[in-house]
């Protein structure tokens, strides 16, 4: 112990001093850096991460004689009927409040109409008619999902899949790039 | 390092701790400062994605009174479950519910059931337990209340059941002497009411009337030998509902 102007001095209390200063401030900052950094690499790699694309289908065109080309947003989708699965083709249609089928396919799927929700629509020409609420089961690619769907009057209108249970559930991309149309989880 | 180490020694331990929280500070501020510029980047960026949401003016303040008397030509279909919607079709209707009252059976049906309210036409929904028979009431403004023919009501449990093939209405449920009364609707838009009896044994298809080509059926009650309606499903593709 050396003794200066009346104060003991102390190697280890000093030395403790010096951790308390130096190290300790050091140590906290790392961690704090590292914490930081970690959180900061999670969050980009869950932002960076590839979503699953269930189905990826070739974008189609219909010329039309007034305007020309125009990409057809169709799909191909098996429906559940009484007999085992129906291949489809629908409308992916982000404007329709909800998926609809003609009729005719109420009683391929069993589903008697006279016992479904009756609801109205509005079709072309501003129109009102009635249309049968129930739910359908369909499949793409390897999923099954059950979707609410409407039963339309008029026989032979094209299906449509609308926004409820699909465009709330999937993400629907058009990559005009390589022509497809590519629905993600 | 020992004079370094004495001069250290000689601070009081207050002193070390508010040395040791300064250094903290200082080295954490530009960590502080980055994370900062990040959120107000993130916070910037959610503000700009935003898409700005004008709101729509969905029910009008002004009140539109029909300058004559409204009436009701038809109700589209006259059988229905409660939750269905039916289609009141007449004239002089108004354009807003809140200027009439629309009844069917006891209930009061409430704006947030009705669909649409034009002029022409009423989309309204069925409330549940209604009577069976009941109609479709309707007083606007200043005008008389204005009725409909008669409903029928069923459930997901009604099995009884009616048919249509071309102009034949016919069926093979129900047991015994039947009241049977229609509402038909000729060329000429008028609606007649008739009442015939007939006698029906289950399974056995009974043809309950037979409509000249040109006429339509606006309603039908089946009615039993003790005069209680009878509840039953018509199909909306034989019908056209």
């Amino acid at each position: 112990m050396d003794y200066i102007n009346g104060f003991i001095y102390s190697p280890r209390r000093a030395l403790g001093k010096l951790i308390l200063i130096v190290l300790f401030p050091l140590f906290v900052t790392c961690s704090a850096v590292i914490i930081y950094n970690q959180q900061t690499q999670s969050q980009s790699s869950m932002l960076a991460s590839e979503p699953t694309v269930l189905l990826r289908i070739p974008i189609k065109e219909k010329i039309w004689a007034d305007i020309g080309a125009v990409v057809e947003p169709t799909v191909t989708f098996s429906v559940k009927t009484i007999t085992g699965y129906e291949k489809n083709e629908f409308i992916l249609d982000s404007g329709a409040v909800i998926s609809s089928l003609s009729r005719e396919w109420a009683e391929k799927i069993g589903i008697d109409l006279a016992y479904a929700k009756r609801v109205t629509f509005k079709g072309f020409g501003n129109t009102t008619s009635f249309a049968y609420q129930s739910t359908v089961t369909i499949m793409f690619g390897d999923q099954t999902i059950t979707l609410p769907m409407v039963f339309t009057e008029s026989t032979g209108t094209r299906s449509l899949i609308g926004r409820k249970g699909f465009f709330d559930n999937y993400t629907i991309a058009f990559n005009h790039r390589d022509k497809m149309i590519e629905i993600t989880q | 390092m020992q004079k370094i180490l004495e001069k250290i020694d000689q601070l009081s331990y207050p002193t070390s701790v508010f040395l040791s929280v300064c250094l903290i500070l200082l080295l954490l501020l530009p960590l502080l400062l980055l994370v900062v510029q990040q959120q107000t980047q993130l916070r910037s960026k959610a503000v700009s994605a935003t898409p700005e949401i004008t709101p729509i003016q969905t029910t009008s303040t002004l009140k539109t009174i029909p300058i004559e008397m409204p009436i009701i030509t038809r109700l589209r279909p006259w059988i229905g479950k409660s939750g269905d919607t039916i289609i009141i079709e007449g004239k002089n209707f108004g354009s807003d519910p809140s200027g009439g009252t629309l009844t069917i059976g006891n209930t009061v049906i409430e704006t947030k059931n009705i669909g649409a309210w034009d002029d022409t036409h009423i989309e309204a929904i069925l409330p549940p337990n209604t009577p069976q028979g009941s109609t479709v009431t309707l007083k606007i403004d200043i005008y008389p209340l204005i009725e409909s023919a008669p409903l029928v009501f069923y459930t997901q449990e009604t099995t009884a059941r009616i048919h249509k093939q071309g102009t034949r209405i016919y069926t093979n449920a129900f047991n015994g002497t039947l009241t049977i009364i229609s509402w038909i609707r000729n060329a000429q838009g008028t609606i007649t009411e008739q009442t015939t009896s007939l006698e029906v044994v289950t399974g056995t298809t009974t043809t309950l009337l037979t409509l000249p080509p040109t006429d339509t059926l606006e309603s039908l009650i089946i009615k039993d030998s003790n005069g209680t309606i009878l509840p039953y499903v018509a199909d909306p593709v034989e019908f056209g509902f």
